[in-house]
């Protein structure tokens, strides 16, 4: 099951300027967008192993920085995340 | 008197997450999360726990608070709920949701956390410390009220009793 999970590789379905979008908002909430991540959005493809879990981390942190900010109604940037959660289901 | 029952239910089933967290929407008056966007609470956790490979074992844990009707009077629904916030804070780097319902005789606060930390992946093992930590913080905010915590054993959270509760001697 965990080989399975490893090999799998799913899409981030985020165009440039949506990209663009979400580190601008990461940014305002005080985030950087971490290399990998950048690098998986870019690329448009993650190989599901534990460096998933970066961004599944990085997400709550983003949720947490939002919400303490006053952010977290936003629908733009909770749309981008819902985005993002649902490529790790 | 101000209860803190603690759900003990180890929620080991693939649809826990989905059935406690879908319970607590649907009779929400008023729903807030931690480390999570509230509409979309089951994807989150799933999604966390799936990147983490940590989608095994006890899925959640289970709280409510719930008020005794004389002090039902002195709480609003948005304090009531600012106590998940604050419960949120104590633990730091557990995602959470949580809601007040009024679908009982007790205006109540239910409170459900991811096993799994967003910061590091690792499952929950901080036994009762932050439920103490957050019955200090409503001792200090609110002397007047006795805070207990207690136990629970339901077959299922619609079966919850408050008399079923065992007080749970500890602090």
């Amino acid at each position: 099951m965990s080989s399975q999970k490893k090999s799998r590789k799913i899409s981030v379905k985020f165009t440039e300027s949506e990209y663009c979008r979400l580190e601008k908002n990461a940014e305002l909430a005080g985030m950087k967008l971490g290399p990998y991540v950048r690098q998986c959005i870019e690329s448009s493809t993650i190989v599901v192993t534990p460096k998933a879990s970066d961004l599944a981390s990085l997400l709550c942190k983003l949720h947490v920085a939002l919400s303490e900010r006053g952010l977290d109604d936003d629908e733009t940037i909770m749309k981008e995340l819902k985005s993002l959660w649902l490529t790790l289901l | 008197m101000a209860n803190l029952v603690v759900i003990q239910n180890e929620y080991r089933d693939d649809m826990a997450i989905q059935h406690v967290v879908g319970y607590i929407l649907r009779h929400a008056v008023a729903l807030d999360g931690y480390g999570l966007t509230p509409s979309y609470p089951i994807h989150c956790m799933n999604g966390l726990k799936r990147a983490w490979n940590k989608d095994t074992g006890s899925r959640l844990n289970h709280y409510i608070f719930s008020l005794s009707p004389p002090e039902e009077n002195q709480i609003t629904i948005n304090e009531l709920l600012s106590f998940g916030a604050v419960f949120s804070r104590f633990l730091h780097e557990f995602q959470t949701v949580y809601s007040v319902h009024a679908n009982s005789h007790h205006l109540h606060l239910h409170f459900v956390m991811n096993t799994v930390s967003f910061l590091c992946g690792r499952k929950y093992s901080g036994g009762y410390v932050p439920l103490l930590q957050f019955r200090s913080f409503l001792q200090n905010q609110y002397p007047q009220f006795q805070h207990m915590i207690y136990y629970s054993y339901p077959k299922t959270i619609n079966e919850f009793r408050e008399e079923d509760c065992e007080i749970l001697e500890i602090g």
